[in-house]
């Protein structure tokens, strides 16, 4: 079943490092941008891109969660790797945690300062 | 043991000087303090006087170096040790009468006795690293002597000025003393001394004594680093009498002497130390006589006399190493009675300008008796200790081979200049009546008394030579390998030709003193050439060292954060990719994984859609472009096997949506110009780093490092802990501790949002529902819907150890549970006690972790109760500590995640209501 263009397989291996490789640098720019909401911005887009790569580090498996079914006491044949499922579902609600900071943060910095420009933040207390 | 305890000793004594500083308003501090250094000088020459073996005491301090904290308490050392303990112990009287009714004085005694410490420390060690770590203590401690009076500035430069100097030539010690260990591959002295020939031979060993006698010159203020010392004489003079003339500039000196039995019978060591020290010998005495001030003066005449040890040192024989270590002594007496005298006028009369001072002797006999014994034991007049060591310097310079007139010539001159110093300090002041002293402040008994001991124990000692050579030098002398016989100490030589020239000298003093008025004018004429002085020259250097850190510092923190995540970001991912192509890149690894097309699909939605958010010009399309990427991603996750992440991250995603739209309009537009025309800095850095995580993720896709540990957790899972969804098996088991510390950040997390949009409270308890929600149907179907989410949520919860689910997401769905209530029906239904609720949460999780403690088991083991119970919907359920953890977990999930949407809530209402108020 597998999905062809113009003659060539598409292989997740090649084509996954490749989008991760974009989230990153998209993340990387926003976050070096003047404007605190891209900056808020870039921040969703590196945690998203660094989910995907401890997620598919570990090697994927289609379809087979690491859950042993019923009546049995392992999981026979291949199954996803559970270690960085865990690992990376903390980090997705810590990601949010952290978000919601991060935008109270340029919440209150824009009510106090009335500008989204880092550039205009010379003073520590205003 | 003994020299540790003495090397101790002035440590513990700290402990007393606070309260002897309130006790009698401070009046007893010194002579009690002064009792540490005298009895250790009591001990010492008892010690001495038996002729008791040497005490050696070691101890490893980093056995993996082969270094040691060892000491050797042998004749040499006690000789030092003997003199610093028995001036230090004047000095301690004379200091605490001195600073009298200051308030820094209890500092003052805590550094002196810190330095008192690490000069027995450095004398004592045998081991070099140990004697670097004690020299540079001596620094340390003279640097925060000199900066007592801390808030003038001239003394805070001049204690930099010391400090930089010596302790830039300890490092270069350290490196010298480190090249010679390479050497000889033993860090004691003890065994350098045995290993001569070697460290002799080592076509090393000219670097290494070149770095030695860095630190040794800067140490013991040789030319041309000499100028520091009289710098020093900022310091509160019994700091200078001690530190400055009598104690630890001879540190430098003491390390040669230790050194000397290894090194002295190279070519090179002659032929540096003594230019550098006849040098320094004649720079001290010729800035001498040309100085106004009593303790500048005093300042360079010791110059002058550690030159003269140096030089002495520098011819290598045992007759020159006797004669070393006797004007080590003489001078520490007559030098320190000096200075304390010096400091005694400048005490009472308020100047220590030598032209201004006159008559002092009517006031002051005493002090003026003192003067007199000490200044006839530095001019060389017998009976003093002075005369002999000068006849014994002559005798030697008479006897040296090379360059024998010279030195001859030098020496004369050098000493006459020390008769005129001797004369303007201890004997003009006392004597001229031009101008009858005026507002004189007698000086106390203790600024009396510790000089004049001092200066009649010189003379004293003068008319005995014999019984100081038995006891302290010969002893010392012979501990170094060498013959004491060969110099004797007496006080008559007979008709020599040494005795003309003691003579010659005396009377060359006299002549230096009565022209000391033409010389000074002389230099006032060369004052334009300051800066061809090497205190000129370090003046330039420093200034040029700081205006270029300056300059550094303006270069890279240059305040722009863009800037410094530029060089942060960048240089992280050039690391990155140089240490994945340095380990070996698999260009040409076989692809895995066929995609699928809905695969594929999902793949280009997450790039197209992150690349979308950078060029969207509005607020609303770069978050819902952001939506994209995340709810793709929680597709990515069910098309491979992760239903709890794909749970979480549809969740979660929906969350940050409502939370932005919450937000949005209270946000900062976003600027278009920015985004039309791209910084192209950001964008290569951004680019190098996408590359960089490009070849993380290849790397990884196609390379097992490691053995993976999931097999093990997966057939551990049901057998240990009793859950057949092995993700939350792990997350609230296996690696409980790791989501214990995760639920803290989160609730930390809550609370900084809270505190950070914190409103008075008015602002807060006022009721607005959404406008857009004020249409009858959604209020409705809220009303029902929520009990079902909450009623839901928990069967999340419960099935989460078997089937996907768990407290992470039951806990996000029972907070949007409530963040949905709050928007419909306002803020007056808004859950109360969040904040509480998230503390319960981790008290659980905590408690779940701790109760099996009780039991003896380790910290979060997991403990199950023996039976099940059956809850509907679910079957039968076992219960234990990971399944409490779990309910932890969802409690503070719940309460931080619909903390933060009704803070965020509830500026917005605030913000939309002001809005209305302004329009209205």
């Amino acid at each position: 079943m597998g999905f062809t263009l113009s003659q060539h397989k598409i292989m997740i291996s090649q084509l996954l490092p490749i989008v991760i490789g974009v989230l990153f640098a998209c993340g990387c720019y926003l976050v070096m941008q003047r404007q605190l909401v891209r900056v808020l911005l870039g921040l969703i887009l590196l945690g998203q891109g660094a989910n995907l790569l401890i997620f598919s580090g570990a090697g994927l498996t289609q379809n087979n969660p690491p859950v042993i079914p019923p009546d049995a006491l392992t999981i026979e044949g291949a199954a996803a790797d559970p270690l960085p499922q865990a690992l990376v579902l903390t980090a997705i609600v810590i990601g949010f945690a952290v978000l919601a900071f991060a935008i109270a943060l340029v919440l209150r910095t824009y009510q106090k300062s009335r500008s989204g420009d880092i550039n205009t933040y010379t003073h520590s207390e205003d | 043991m003994e020299i540790v305890f003495i090397i101790l000793a002035p440590l513990l004594a700290i402990f007393f000087i606070p309260w002897l500083a309130r006790l009698a308003d401070g009046k007893w501090i010194g002579p009690v303090v002064s009792l540490v250094p005298f009895s250790i000088a009591a001990w010492l020459t008892s010690f001495a006087w038996q002729q008791a073996d040497p005490i050696a005491f070691s101890m490893p301090w980093l056995p993996s170096m082969d270094v040691s904290l060892s000491f050797l308490l042998d004749s040499t050392s006690l000789l030092f040790i003997w003199l610093v303990s028995f001036i230090g112990g004047l000095i301690c009287i004379y200091g605490g009468s001195y600073l009298h009714g200051d308030r820094q004085l209890v500092r003052f005694f805590v550094i002196l006795m810190v330095f008192m410490s690490s000069m027995f420390g450095v004398i004592a060690a045998d081991d070099v690293i140990v004697t670097f770590v004690f020299w540079e203590l001596t620094s340390i401690t003279s640097f925060l002597l000199v900066g007592y009076k801390h808030t003038e500035e001239k003394a805070r430069k001049a204690a930099l000025q010391a400090l930089l100097i010596t302790g830039g030539g300890g490092l270069a010690l350290l490196c010298g003393l480190l090249v010679t260990a390479q050497i000889t591959g033993s860090t004691r002295i003890s065994d350098w001394v045995t290993q001569a020939e070697v460290i002799g031979q080592s076509s090393n060993f000219p670097l290494a004594l070149g770095l030695i006698l860095l630190g040794v010159f800067t140490k013991s203020a040789q030319f041309p680093f000499h100028f520091w010392l009289p710098g020093a004489m900022a310091a509160p003079t019994p700091v200078s009498a001690f530190l400055h003339s009598a104690t630890m500039v001879k540190v430098g000196v003491i390390l040669l002497v230790k050194l000397s039995p290894a090194m002295a019978h190279t070519d090179l060591w002659g032929w540096l130390l003594t230019p550098f020290g006849a040098a320094t010998m004649l720079t001290g005495a010729i800035m001498a006589i040309i100085q106004e001030d009593l303790k500048r003066l005093l300042a360079y005449s010791t110059v002058s006399v550690l030159g003269m040890l140096v030089m002495l040192l520098g011819f290598g024989d045992a007759f020159s190493l006797k004669t070393a270590l006797f004007l080590v002594l003489v001078h520490g007496f007559y030098k320190g009675a000096l200075f304390m005298i010096a400091g005694t006028i400048d005490h009472s009369t308020g100047t220590r300008d030598v032209t201004r001072l006159d008559g002092l002797g009517k006031v002051m006999p005493m002090l003026a008796f003192a003067a007199a014994l000490a200044a006839f034991s530095m001019s060389g007049v017998p009976p003093s200790l002075g005369f002999i060591s000068k006849e014994l310097l002559y005798e030697k310079k008479l006897d040296a081979e090379s360059a024998r007139l010279l030195l001859v010539v030098i020496g004369v001159f050098v000493n006459s200049v020390g008769v005129a110093v001797a004369m303007i300090v201890g004997i003009r002041p006392f004597i001229k009546t031009d101008k009858p002293p005026q507002h004189i402040h007698m000086p106390g008994r203790g600024l009396v008394w510790p000089p004049t001991l001092l200066a009649v124990i010189g003379m004293v000692l003068g008319c005995m030579p014999s019984v100081l050579d038995r006891i302290l030098i010969a002893p010392a002398v012979l501990a170094l390998g060498s013959d004491p016989k060969l110099a004797k100490l007496t006080l008559w030589h007979g008709f020599t030709p040494v005795l003309a020239l003691s003579v010659l000298t005396l009377l060359l003093g006299v002549a230096i003193y009565a022209m000391k008025h033409r010389i000074r004018r002389f230099d006032d004429g060369m004052s334009g050439f300051h800066w061809l002085t090497p205190s000129g020259i370090y003046q330039f250097s420093l200034n040029g060292v700081l205006s270029l850190a300056d300059r550094i510092t303006r270069w890279i923190q240059h305040g722009s954060l863009i800037g410094y995540a530029k060089v942060t970001v960048g240089g992280g991912a050039a690391l990155i990719i140089y240490a994945i192509i340095s380990s070996g890149f698999k260009w040409n690894a076989a692809p895995l994984y066929q995609a699928s097309f809905f695969d594929t699909f999902l793949l280009l939605l997450m790039a197209v859609s992150s690349v979308v958010v950078i060029f969207s010009k509005s607020r609303l399309m770069a978050i819902l472009a952001m939506g994209g990427v995340g709810y793709s991603i929680s597709l990515w996750f069910v098309a491979f096997g992760a239903p709890d992440l794909a749970i979480t991250q549809l969740l979660v995603e929906t969350l940050t949506v409502v939370l932005f739209s919450l937000v949005i309009y209270q946000l900062p537009k976003i600027k278009v110009d920015a985004i039309r025309s791209p910084q192209w800095g950001v964008m290569f850095v951004s680019v190098l780093f996408g590359i960089a995580m490009w070849a993380v993720s290849w790397t990884t896709m196609h390379d097992q490092l490691a053995p993976s540990i999931s097999p093990g957790l997966i057939e551990r899972s049901l057998a240990e802990a009793n859950g057949r969804n092995v993700v939350n098996v792990i997350l609230v088991d296996f690696r409980a501790f790791d989501t214990m510390g995760e639920i803290l950040v989160l609730a930390l997390a809550g609370l900084g949002v809270a505190a950070l949009m914190a409103r008075k409270r008015h602002q807060l308890s006022g009721a607005f529902p959404c406008s857009s929600f004020n249409d009858s149907l959604l209020p409705t179907a809220v009303r029902f819907m929520v009990p079902l989410q909450v009623l839901f949520s928990i069967y999340l919860l419960g099935r989460g150890h078997n089937l996907p689910g768990g407290g992470f997401i039951g806990g996000l769905v029972l907070g949007s549970a409530w963040v949905l209530r709050t928007m419909v029906s306002g803020q007056s239904k808004a859950p109360r006690y969040l904040v509480e609720l998230s503390g319960i949460g981790l008290l659980v999780a905590l408690g779940s972790a701790i109760l099996p403690l009780f039991v003896g088991q380790p910290f979060f083991t997991g403990m199950w109760w023996k039976g099940e119970i059956w809850v509907p919907t679910l079957g039968t359920v076992k219960i234990g500590t990971p399944f409490t953890f779990d309910v932890g977990v969802y409690l503070v999930v719940a309460a931080v995640s619909a903390r933060m949407l009704l803070v965020l809530l509830a500026s917005r209402d605030a913000w939309v209501s002001r809005l209305a108020n302004t329009r209205s």
